[in-house]
């Protein structure tokens, strides 16, 4: 005991002082990594809430069983990435956001979520590839014309090179969109029911399940971690210093994965635990379940008159 | 790293699964061995770090940022095996809940990064470490090479992938199918970015990791040194990797047979020369179709690349139409049947 | 159930270090009879959760013996799966952190591991799992993720989890950290009707309070790791200097503390 009891602690001379105002640092503090990274694990969070908020509907795909969404939306997602022509592709990417409309899903956010970055992205990085560098052919778009001084053969777009492209964005959109629509419809434990169907083993789909519900838990102490930081770092630091953060920050999440891991095996020894995986609730197909099957098979059919036809 | 779906051709994806499936099986057992009955739960938690890790940004130089995986990290500290399992995990859902790397493209993802890269970054980790302990200088400095070398290690798998790309479906105008860059392309630019940027940042996670662990719960190492990979032979452990790489060397080959003809480019008349015969049917409505939207184009639309472009809008229109009919009409016989909301 | 006067637990001159650090329990003699409340009480670090985890079979003492339902627990009769899953449906174990404790995706799966691990029919599972629902108010969280639950409602979660095996002992581990006063009055309240069933409570606190209303008998463990006091727990907290020597209060005792 350092301190006498019923004493209060006296506080050094500076903090009883007015306090003077912290130095101006030049130029901005460099945090975008720390922003970034609890931007993204707060979408971990938001993500979660919206699709247990969307599960619960009681509406078109949320009453169809997750084996049948799942087996029919990879189904969809194998064919978009066979077809090529453009009727077809364009068809295909309208099917989830019917889908999602008649689901109660609301359609901007989900059209934003689903196309606003990553096909964008696709599509772009295909730009250069589909222009007259790799793929000739008629000009459609022309940069620089064929006699300009240093281009021998100019630069331009074909229209069959614009489309490849676009086919690429249109594809990583269409897969995208099809899994949103699965995650955003079904609960993570009938989503992973699903999966048992699919013979993937009942062990595997434990670790996926244990790994998903301690991912909150792992991640609000790596949210924590970087808030902390986030919230006494006034002024520039170093890159390296930071970098060091980050390094650090996985140790300490690696440790407290251990540790929880044990204590959570203490506590399924506790609870008998014997090496048998947690059981999974089967429903039986419905009707429903069949309704929605033959009618994502008529949409197949229809999809694929359109890519055998053009 | 994350390869969405959309750049590579189901031939290159699929047998992706093929190859990964039997890894992902001895991956499993081998840990199920070493962690018995605590298996699941370590593996899960495991499998969360390798998620969030792959969520850092690390700060690379002036304000840009780049991700890290954490591979190689979760090899040292835990092997190689685990590293498979919990970074597929970690994947599967950053594909499922992210939409970070595709559905597809999943098989090929792990192949790159969560068999290539703890695999190989592991091995010259562990060469290079020879006896020295693994937080000392030495067993550091071998921690960062083997970051930077398995990270680099699967980003020239991917590069690869997308380099045969070309090379395998071309669509019968020459227009790329998939990813439109050639190995010359993909491989410099995926390695010089690689190389220079992320390769390091690896190293310098993995290593500032490794450091924070030696100080702080260096009861932890003391008891993994005796861990599964020290009895064994550096090789005789890996022996078990023979199958994959046969399979993939199988394979490969098949898919350069199936490119021949891409099989969404056949139009009714391949079909014909492949089955022999035209199904009825589908003649039918070939001609049906043709007749309504005579040569793509209406003539009321011109001719030419404008008509034949308003004609394919608005083919896909029809579809659209009657997809959303369709979609409709069961939404609304289900939505009977499911009664009240619960 | 077990005979009232039957001796359940028996700790003798039991000692546990994790590794590589110093000793948590040091020279433990205690004996708990079948339908007793008793509470272990002891300064932060001073062992309690170690020697909870000795009475729940998932830490065996080093030196020492200890002995539950008259017969020697030890490491390797543990390993014995059949022996292991009867003794933990004797005996369940609330751990302090529900969050270890809540591992499966849904409240009702993770309601029915216990029994699906002792591999009941599907049918029982069901109909117990839903029973220990609505005994404890949670029907409405069934299909809920144990991440989106409220500290109060997982310790429920938690529980029910736990009381679904029926066990005769239970072992609870600071139990009220984090609750609310209304959920901490409706967690008393239950186990007071569990007492009166006559199962056996043992639970950690440093919560004096709490200490006398959840236990008949307290033992008291000393900064030293061992026990400093067992009796009566209205005589223990009387003895405001024995409580000052293993420094769980100081010289404000019993009054609260006074910051005028």
């Amino acid at each position: 005991m350092t301190q006498p009891p019923n004493q209060l602690p006296e506080l050094p001379q500076w903090m009883t002082e007015p306090q003077t105002p912290p130095p101006q640092t030049a130029g901005r503090t460099r945090l975008h990594f720390l922003r970034g990274t609890m931007r993204h694990i707060a979408e971990l969070f938001e993500n979660d809430l919206s699709s247990e908020k969307y599960a619960r509907l009681p509406l078109y795909l949320q009453s169809v069983d997750a084996r049948a969404k799942t087996i029919a939306f990879l189904f969809f997602i194998v064919f978009g990435s066979l077809v090529n022509s453009a009727p077809a592709l364009l068809s295909l990417a309208a099917v989830p956001l019917l889908y999602a409309s008649v689901s109660g899903l609301k359609l901007r956010s989900f059209v934003r979520r689903v196309w606003g970055l990553v096909p964008l992205l696709a599509f772009l990085f295909a730009l250069p590839g589909a222009s007259s560098l790799l793929t000739q052919g008629k000009p459609l778009l022309i940069i620089i014309p064929a006699d300009a001084p240093g281009f021998s053969n100019g630069l331009y777009f074909s229209a069959a090179g614009l489309w490849s492209a676009a086919r690429i964005g249109l594809r990583t959109g269409i897969s995208l969109s099809f899994a949103a629509l699965l995650l955003l419809t079904t609960r993570w434990s009938s989503l992973t029911g699903g999966l048992a169907a699919m013979r993937v083993p009942a062990l595997l789909i434990s670790v996926l399940n244990m790994a998903y519900r301690y991912l909150f838990v792992m991640a609000r102490t790596a949210l924590e971690l970087m808030q902390a930081r986030f919230l006494r770092s006034c002024g520039k630091l170093g890159t390296s210093l930071n970098r060091r953060f980050m390094g650090h920050s996985a140790a300490f999440l690696f440790l407290k994965s251990h540790y929880l891991s044990e204590e959570i095996y203490s506590a399924m020894c506790c609870r008998g635990y014997s090496g048998r995986p947690a059981g999974f609730q089967q429903r039986k197909m419905t009707a429903n379940d069949a309704v929605f099957l033959f009618a994502a098979a008529l949409i197949f059919l229809i999809l694929l008159a359109e890519e055998l036809l053009f | 790293m994350h390869i969405p779906d959309g750049y590579l051709g189901p031939q290159t994806t699929i047998p992706a699964f093929a190859v990964m499936a039997p890894v992902w099986g001895t991956a499993f057992r081998r840990t199920k061995a070493v962690l018995q009955k605590a298996g699941v739960p370590t593996l899960a938690l495991c499998s969360s770090f390798s998620f969030l890790v792959m969520m850092f940004n690390v700060p690379v130089a002036g304000g840009s940022s780049a991700h890290a995986v954490g591979a190689v990290l979760i090899a040292i500290l835990l092997g190689p095996w685990s590293a498979v399992i919990s970074v597929s995990t970690a994947l599967l859902i950053q594909a499922l809940v992210f939409g970070d790397g595709g559905v597809l493209a999943f098989g090929v993802n792990c192949f790159n990064m969560a068999f290539v890269m703890p695999f190989s970054g592991f091995l010259v980790f562990k060469l290079l470490r020879g006896k020295s302990e693994t937080f000392g200088t030495r067993g550091l400095a071998a921690a960062f090479a083997g970051s930077y070398f398995g990270l680099n290690a699967a980003a020239l798998c991917a590069a690869l992938e997308f380099g045969i790309q070309p090379l395998l479906f071309r669509g019968a105008n020459g227009a790329p199918l998939y990813c439109p860059y050639p190995i010359s392309v993909s491989v410099p630019s995926m390695m010089f970015a690689h190389g220079l940027v992320a390769g390091p940042i690896e190293g310098l996670i993995t290593v500032g990791a490794i450091a924070y662990l030696a100080r702080y719960a260096p009861h932890f190492f003391q008891q993994r040194q005796s861990g599964p990979n020290r009895s064994e032979g550096l090789l005789r452990g890996y022996r078990s990797l023979l199958l994959p790489v046969v399979v993939l060397a199988v394979l490969t080959p098949l898919g350069l047979l199936a490119a021949g003809t891409a099989w969404g480019e056949w139009s009714a008349e391949e079909i014909k020369e492949q089955l022999g015969f035209i199904p009825q049917g589908f003649a039918g409505i070939s001609d049906w179709w043709h007749a309504l939207l005579p040569d793509y184009s209406l003539p009321a639309l011109g001719d030419g690349r404008l008509g034949s472009a308003a004609g394919y809008l608005l083919s896909a229109g029809v579809g659209v139409i009657l997809i959303a009919a369709l979609i409709l009409l069961t939404s609304r016989i289900t939505a009977k049947g499911t009664g009240e909301p619960k | 159930m077990s005979n009232p006067t039957e001796t359940l637990f028996e700790l003798n001159h039991a000692e546990y270090s994790y590794p590589g650090r110093a000793p948590s329990l040091c020279g433990i003699d205690v004996a708990f009879r079948a339908g007793e409340r008793i509470c272990i009480l002891g300064a932060n670090g001073s062992g309690k959760s170690t020697l909870l985890k000795l009475f729940a079979g998932l830490l065996f003492p080093q030196k020492g013996r200890f002995t539950a339902f008259g017969a020697a627990v030890t490491e390797k009769r543990m390993n014995d799966d059949r022996f292991a899953l009867s003794y933990h449906r004797r005996v369940g174990f609330i751990f302090q952190d529900s969050d270890v404790q809540l591992f499966c995706s849904t409240v009702e799966e993770e309601i029915a591991f216990g029994l699906q691990q002792q591999a009941l029919p599907p049918q029982a599972v069901t109909e117990r799992t839903r029973d220990m629902m609505r005994m404890l108010g949670i029907e409405p969280l069934a299909q809920r993720t144990p991440f989106q639950l409220s500290g109060g409602e997982k310790k429920k979660v938690a529980l029910a989890s736990v009381l679904v095996m029926n066990p005769e002992v239970l072992i609870l581990d600071e139990p009220t950290n984090g609750l609310d006063p209304r959920t901490q009055v409706w967690l008393l309240r239950l186990l007071q009707s569990l007492s009166g069933a006559g199962r056996t409570l043992i639970t950690s606190t440093h919560h004096l309070e709490l200490a006398a209303r959840v236990a008949d008998r307290a033992v008291l463990l000393g900064e030293d790791h061992a026990v400093a006091a067992d009796g009566p727990v209205n005589d223990l907290m009387k003895n405001t200097e024995l409580l000052k020597a293993v420094n769980l209060v100081d010289d404000s005792y019993p009054d609260t503390i006074d910051f005028s």
